[in-house]
């Protein structure tokens, strides 16, 4: 039996992201548009996944939504400046 | 979450300062607190929710006045103060949470009290605004009710493998234990910010003409959209309020059966009074004779003896009777042979000195005959006397007459007992007529009719949505493609989208892996405290409910209360292994209805079921000296309640095993 909340919270989340990541390699080749495919990363459904469960209790979402959406922005970002990279 | 500490000033029974020490080793995580009903097992349960959460609720569901937990013989003290004292530790951390209530007058209501709050971490003040998600954040009020619990909640665990039962609250409330929100409310929030993606990019390739239509359909399907889920939302609410006037029918309905067995039960009730009084009846006649006869009841030894020699000298009369027929047989005969000289049987010819002797012996028997005769006449009234002699001569008239007043007095009980057995099923059945049951499931039907109809309502609203759907999601695409649109919000959009169907799909698939989980948790557990070989494990349905299957693979439906107890408690322990924390257990009366063998491996499983379990039990259930010794060494405290003088107060006393 764990011995902690963070045990408990992680085994059970552990659970949601592997079936997660399943879900997204099954999909990924589907996705018609380039860049959204490249960007459709594990990395980014882990951090998606950790924010949603961190707010799971909240019912004001606000904070949540801003979070998920800063990850895509920062992934967006990212990916742009690697593309600029790429071009120079 | 450890429990540390618990402090009561003025809550429920608790009238004044009490302190339960509640940490336990982790060798013996067992806190057992003994009391007898109305002692305040449930309060002390009540007193950690108010203390974490400022509330209580029923068990109904329904919120409870705080006004309502003070101690009775405080507000007659004039002592307008509740306080509650937690002390607990958390991932490392010692927390002291600390709720009161005061009033400066006598309280009528909630709004009279003065609440106040105060949450120390390791001995600091942690902000009021930052206290109720700090407590959230240890163990949340949605998931607190896995860890404490009482009977009435295994009950409702038990309803869930009841397909009539509305248990869409408490499937929920599962799922969130399980941390199925986590995604659920994560696919909402990625929908609603793909929204926002679109709205943008509407806004960005509005400005051209030629975009125009397409930004209008789009306005047009998101209308449409928001009108459907509006619709549905009514649908649902409509369906939920349906579903509840069903399940408020089936339980009436219920109620109705038991009333139809009253109503049979009266008729019968009546019939049988009808003929035990006629019984007593037929007593009270005799009785009533017996005391008319009572007067001979000082010679009954004499008639009894001259019954005996009046028997004797009928029996000899008898004799004598016989005997004269015979001898009168016999004369005939002889005159037969005297008159015709010839044996009428043989045909023998008499010569003259045998009719000499045959008139000499018909002399002689017609004086025995004569003899005989001559007694008659004194026991002709033999028959008569007897008959009257006989009253007399079974048993005596006393013995008689005590033996009919016991069986009267018995009977007029009987009687009694009948007639408040009939008073009690007429009071169950005042008020009901027999057109109810009628009416009842002609209410069930309609409903039952209008649930379908919602559903298919529902069905089709849904199917429309998904069309809509599937335009918005063409309409997107288009815009998206569209050379005046912003290429980030596409891509941005574009996740999203991808995000929503990954999500969509792991909500499923993840519900379908938690039950798995749970029903190999359950079934694991139940393995283990099951007295029935025959049992292979359990099964789990949709609901969360759990089915027994036997060792061929069947399900077993006839299940006892004790057995549902032992599932319940399974899929309960399977839920607290399964759930997204680890809190105490507390459980309030829980083995109410197991048998003694199938106590025993619960109270061994015990121990086993977290870091610190508290167990609130009567002796009804637990019987101290028989079923603690299955917890072995397991037992870190023990408390009893008891009375505090008056009834409505109670005392927490340590004792050791």
């Amino acid at each position: 039996m764990p011995d902690s909340n963070e045990q408990f919270a992680d085994r059970t989340k552990s659970r949601a992201l592997k079936v997660l990541l399943g879900r997204l390699t099954a999909l990924r080749p589907a996705i018609d548009d380039r860049a959204a495919r490249e960007l459709f990363t594990d990395e980014l459904a882990t951090d998606i996944l950790k924010t949603a469960w961190k707010y799971q209790f909240d019912v004001e979402r606000t904070e949540c939504r801003r979070e998920i959406h800063e990850l895509v922005e920062i992934a967006i970002e990212a990916r742009e400046v690697e593309a600029g990279d790429a071009a120079e | 979450m450890l429990l540390n500490s618990l402090k009561l000033t003025n809550f429920g029974p608790f009238y004044g300062d009490h302190l339960i020490e509640l940490d336990v080793a982790q060798s013996a995580p067992v806190v057992v607190v003994h009391g007898e009903n109305m002692r305040g097992k449930t309060s002390l349960v009540n007193a950690i929710r108010w203390c974490l959460y400022g509330r209580v609720v029923s068990r109904t569901g329904a919120p409870r006045s705080t006004t309502r937990l003070i101690s009775y013989d405080a507000l007659d003290a004039d002592k307008y103060y509740m306080g509650v004292v937690l002390t607990f530790t958390h991932d490392g951390g010692s927390y002291e949470l600390e709720r009161h209530v005061q009033s400066d007058v006598r309280p009528a209501g909630d709004g009279d009290l003065k609440e106040s709050v105060s949450l120390r971490r390791d001995g600091q003040f942690v902000p009021e605004r930052e206290i109720r998600d700090t407590i959230a954040a240890i163990l949340h009020d949605e998931i607190a009710r896995f860890f404490l619990f009482d009977g009435e909640m295994l009950a409702q665990y038990e309803a869930l493998v009841s397909e009539d039962t509305n248990t869409e609250l408490l499937r929920q409330s599962i799922e969130r234990i399980l941390g199925l929100p986590a995604l659920q409310r994560a696919l909402e929030d990625i929908d609603e910010l793909q929204s926002d993606a679109n709205q943008r990019q509407k806004r960005a390739v509005r400005h051209a003409t030629r975009t125009k239509k397409l930004a209008s359909e789009a306005d047009q399907i998101d209308g449409d959209l928001a009108s459907i889920d509006r619709d549905i939302g009514d649908l649902t609410s409509i369906q939920s309020e349906k579903q509840q006037q069903r399940d408020d029918l089936v339980e009436r309905r219920a109620r109705i059966a038991s009333i139809e067995a009253d109503a049979q039960r009266a008729e019968q009730l009546n019939t049988r009074i009808r003929e035990a009084t006629a019984d007593r009846d037929d007593l009270k006649d005799e009785i009533r004779q017996l005391l008319a006869d009572a007067w001979a009841e000082p010679v009954t030894g004499r008639a009894v003896e001259l019954l005996d020699s009046l028997e004797s000298a009928f029996e000899e009369e008898q004799a004598d009777r016989d005997l004269a027929v015979q001898l009168k047989f016999r004369i005939d005969h002889l005159h037969n042979m005297l008159d015709g000289g010839v044996c009428p049987i043989c045909d023998h010819v008499a010569s003259g000195d045998q009719r000499t002797g045959y008139q000499e012996r018909v002399a002689e028997l017609e004086t025995q005959r004569s003899q005989i005769q001559d007694r008659r006449p004194a026991s002709a009234n033999l028959s008569t006397r007897m008959r009257e002699l006989r009253r007399f001569n079974s048993k005596s008239g006393l013995t008689l007459l005590q033996e009919k007043e016991r069986r009267y007095r018995r009977a007029t009980l009987y009687i009694r007992r009948l007639r408040q057995d009939l008073k009690e099923t007429s009071d169950r059945l005042r008020g009901h007529d027999s057109a109810e049951v009628r009416k009842i499931q002609e209410e069930y039907d309609k409903v039952i009719g209008d649930l379908r109809d919602v559903e298919h309502d529902l069905d089709a609203k849904e199917a429309e949505r998904t069309e809509k759907l599937s335009d918005r999601s063409r309409v997107r695409q288009q815009i998206r493609n569209l050379p005046e649109a912003s290429p980030r919000i596409a891509t941005e959009s574009s996740v999203y989208d991808a995000l929503t169907q990954a999500f969509t799909e792991t909500v499923e698939e993840f519900r379908e892996e938690l039950r798995s989980v749970v029903e190999e948790e359950a079934s694991d557990i139940f393995s283990q405290i099951t007295t029935e070989p025959g049992y292979d494990g359990l099964s789990i349905n949709d609901q969360y409910g759990l089915e027994i299957m036997d060792t061929s693979g069947h399900v077993i439906h006839e299940r006892s209360a004790g057995a549902e107890q032992v599932v319940a408690l399974a899929l309960m322990a399977a839920l607290n292994r399964a759930a997204v924390r680890e809190g105490p257990i507390v459980m309030d009366t829980p083995f109410g209805r197991l048998d003694v063998s199938h106590r025993k491996n619960i109270l061994e499983f015990v121990p086993t079921m977290g870091s610190q379990v508290i167990l609130l039990v009567q002796s009804g259930e637990v019987d101290a000296e028989r079923d603690l010794i299955h917890l072995k060494g397991k037992i870190g405290r023990q408390y009893r309640l008891t009375r505090d003088g008056a009834p409505t107060r109670s005392l927490i006393e340590r004792f050791d095993e």
